[in-house]
């Protein structure tokens, strides 16, 4: 997390007045971002009422498992790679520029690749990777991203957990809320 | 103007927080407070992880290799002793491991340090929304270091983290900064997390936790006191 | 500010903040292997840092363990430094970045990517004499550098998510040492150089090399030898060491041969990361073009698909359909082939490609991707 979004955590965390987080009930777990697309949030998990991201999600505390969905323009460049996107992107084009973006980070730089293949999201053709990286303290990790392009830009579900007990805590949690996109706006 | 609200309500509280008195905190699986029986009697003591920084002037912290090492040495002794004077379990030394063993218990420690600070932060209930995680309390390293059990026959084991960081001078500023639990801590200099983790399963029984701005971890003392004043969070009769 | 470029500049503040007055008193070099038991409290406290950024390191399963690898590398050195042996030890890093770097208990580590780019044994000998005589002459000590760990890195910045090694490893050596600790380390660098024969000319031609290379791919990394004045520096410092200097070998042969599998891992690598502007700029200079096998034209395509500047797809297809020639069972070209025809809309062809890549690689890891785009395609 980055430090202005850690400032206003630790702040709030030592401060009840303030919320920050809200817990996903069962008569309240659509999220929708207007004209974009709609999803099914876990039940019991916890979102963060503000963030960058469209949606950030957790079940046990963020350094245990995060949930985030993401949609940016084709032209915001990437931090790493300094590229952007392009709407006419295979999956597996966007799968190689994730990786490379990832690698491009030295905490995941030494990246193992799990697996990497088309999925469906929201009945669009996208991305599936999943890979797997470790600590400085030797923590195994694991990653699992499900991205698309389209006219609009880069929409990414990204989910991550140690892969020691937690990763597949959350996994399912993860498919059925990706399972469960739909495209709200007609397509521009 | 929610930042200026939380910033102003933060400085009221932690002025009321910046005494030198203690301040442990716990939680403690409901499990185990509703079966007290099944505590567990006798537990391994893994070589606790302390990082101790000297801070200069300027509040830049450099790591000290030696105060370290006397660090680890208290929180070991005191832990031993804490242990058998409050009569809380039996306490053992940890094996020496092979390689492999090694590597395990490293990426598990790695784990634990990630777990204890979403206990600390969420795990303790203190937040509307994650109230729950109190009574929902299923933090766990899972079973991958169920070979100690094995090799030391304890039922439990006993993990200490923490950080110090001590100003030159001997004079205690106020310094927020990062810890091994991954945490911002507001002006307390001492941060220890201690846990005890079911070998059997892995899961999280009991984590107590000191925050203290006058506590110098090189002091054998001051390390004993921390220790006595964790135990007494650990549930039940003794 | 981005979280990366946020988490580089409080790293290289606090690096910056870490390097103490120097000592008043001068520090003898050793003049042999001592232990950790011979060493004062501050030296030994460095000393177990850096053991600790060796775990780490190895933890991170950043070391490359390739035991040809590694015991070609700790050769070189046992050559330059026989009266440190034991006590200097040389790792091969997996990053592919231009960089090599000591630590003061005699831990020598050299990335991948700066031993892949070196056209002979006599500049990789080069960096690993300089960055020895860091340890032999005691520099971490004399500017009472403190090396952290990994660890206590991420425990002062770890909230940023910056608990990288690499970072750290960018900050030990890029802000470790001196202008004049440098030029030491360049000049007892250079006398085992020369002591253990290798050519001194190519001294000079090690870092020329680099900075052509860093120059023309607009390298921008805040490593050693990408700050270009210290690169420069190298640059003069020996041009006057070896003024009048000749003979020597190069080692050529036995370099090429040795890390042939590593230049080809560090293309693999540099495509990964995007680094196509630094294949584009090896593979394109025939004098380098020739310590490559006919694969590389696969990994020179995709520099210029991915790069996809005006008339680049062009060149790719050049170079996908010359190495299908010259190294016909190499799979992934068909399929790179394959997906250029398929996005211009000659599906015929791009199937027939796909299918000749699913033949030579049944067990490809994209298998999925190739199948996908076989199905938008005419049947045969």
């Amino acid at each position: 997390m980055n430090v202005r979004l850690l400032a206003v955590f630790c702040l709030v965390a030592l401060v009840s007045a303030c919320a920050p987080w809200t817990r996903v009930a069962p008569d309240d777990r659509s999220f929708e971002k207007r004209d974009d697309y709609r999803l099914d949030l876990p039940i019991g998990w916890v979102r963060r009422t503000a963030d960058v991201n469209d949606l950030f999600l957790t079940r046990d505390g963020p350094a245990l498992n995060f949930i985030v969905a993401t949609r940016q323009p084709h032209d915001r460049k990437l931090p790493n790679t300094k590229r952007g996107t392009r709407a006419d992107m295979l999956p597996f084009e966007l799968a190689e520029l994730a990786l490379a973006e990832w690698r491009g980070n030295d905490a995941t730089a030494n990246l193992e690749v799990l697996s990497n293949t088309p999925a469906a999201l929201g009945g669009k053709p996208a991305m599936r990777l999943h890979v797997r990286y470790k600590n400085e303290r030797g923590l195994p990790i694991e990653r699992l991203m499900v991205a698309m392009v389209d006219a609009r830009g880069r929409l990414s579900l990204l989910y991550e957990a140690p892969a020691i007990v937690y990763f597949a805590r959350g996994q399912s949690a993860f498919e059925n809320l990706v399972a469960s996109l739909r495209f709200t706006a007609p397509p521009p | 103007m929610f930042k200026a609200a939380c910033l102003a309500i933060l400085l009221a509280t932690t002025s009321l927080t910046a005494s030198p008195a203690r301040a442990a905190m716990s939680a403690v699986n409901p499990d185990l407070v509703q079966n007290l029986d099944a505590r567990p009697k006798k537990v391994v003591l893994l070589p606790p992880q302390i990082f101790v920084f000297e801070l200069s002037a300027g509040g830049v912290p450099t790591r000290m290799a030696d105060w370290e090492a006397a660090s680890r040495d208290n929180l070991r002794t005191a832990a031993m002793r804490q242990a058998q004077d409050a009569r809380v379990f039996e306490l053992v030394e940890a094996p020496a491991l092979d390689p492999v063993e090694q590597e395990t218990l490293d990426a598990h420690i790695g784990l634990y340090d990630r777990v204890a600070q979403a206990v600390f932060v969420y795990g303790r209930g203190e937040q509307t929304a994650w109230a729950h995680k109190k009574y929902e309390f299923d933090y766990t390293l899972g079973p991958g270091l169920a070979f100690l059990r094995e090799r030391t026959g304890a039922d439990a084991a006993l993990i200490m983290l923490g950080a110090d960081y001590i100003s030159s001078g001997g004079r205690k500023l106020a310094f927020v900064a990062g810890l091994a639990l991954g945490i911002v801590m507001p002006l307390g200099q001492s941060f220890v997390a201690a846990g005890i983790v079911d070998l059997n399963n892995g899961d999280v029984q009991w984590m107590g936790f000191d925050s203290s701005s006058s506590l110098d971890t090189r002091n054998a003392d001051e390390v004993n006191g921390l220790m006595r004043t964790l135990y007494r969070t650990w549930p039940g009769p003794r | 500010m981005s979280r990366a470029a946020a988490s580089r500049t409080l790293a290289c503040a606090l690096a910056l903040s870490l390097v103490l007055p120097v000592r008043a008193e001068p520090v003898a070099p050793w003049a042999h292997t001592v232990g950790p038991a011979e060493l004062d409290a501050p030296e030994k406290s460095l000393w177990q840092e850096a053991d600790e950024f060796d775990r780490a390191l190895l933890r991170a399963g950043k070391v490359n363990a390739d035991p040809d690898l590694t015991a070609y590398l700790q050769g070189i050195m046992d050559r330059l430094y026989p009266e440190f042996k034991g006590r200097l030890t040389v790792r091969l890093l997996n990053a592919q970045q231009i960089n090599a770097f000591a630590l003061p208990n005699g831990s020598i580590y050299v990335n991948a990517g700066l031993v892949a780019r070196f056209q002979n044994e006599a500049q990789l000998a080069t960096v690993l004499a300089h960055e020895g005589a860091h340890f032999t002459h005691r520099h971490s000590l004399q500017q009472a550098e403190r090396v952290r760990n990994a660890a206590a890195f991420a425990l002062v910045v770890g909230l940023l998510g910056v608990p990288m090694v690499g970072d750290l490893v960018a900050l030990s050596s890029m802000f470790g040492f001196s202008r004049e600790h440098e030029r030491e380390a360049d000049a007892v660098g250079y006398r085992r150089l020369v002591a253990a024969g290798y050519a001194p000319r190519e001294s000079i031609r090690t870092f020329e090399h680099l900075q052509a290379e860093i120059k023309a791919a607009d390298i921008k990394e805040p490593f050693f030898f990408a700050s270009h004045p210290k690169l420069q520096e190298r640059i003069d410092s020996f041009t006057e060491l070896s003024r009048d200097a000749n003979g020597g070998e190069t080692g050529y042969e036995r370099f090429v041969e040795t890390t042939a599998p590593l230049r080809l891992a560090s293309l693999d690598a540099d495509l990964a990361a995007y680094r196509y502007r630094q294949i584009i700029l090896m593979l394109t200079n025939s004098e380098a073009r020739r310590e490559y096998p006919p694969e590389a034209g696969y990994h020179l395509g995709e520099a210029y698909r991915l790069r996809n500047e005006t008339g680049d797809l062009d060149l790719a297809e050049r170079e996908f359909r010359r190495t299908v020639e010259t190294a016909s069972q190499f799979a992934p070209t068909y399929r790179a082939l394959g997906f250029l025809l398929y996005k211009r809309g000659d599906k015929t062809q791009a199937a027939s490609l796909f299918r000749r890549y699913l033949e030579l690689a049944p067990d490809a890891a994209d298998r999925g991707y190739v199948e996908a785009a076989l199905r938008e395609t005419p049947a045969p």
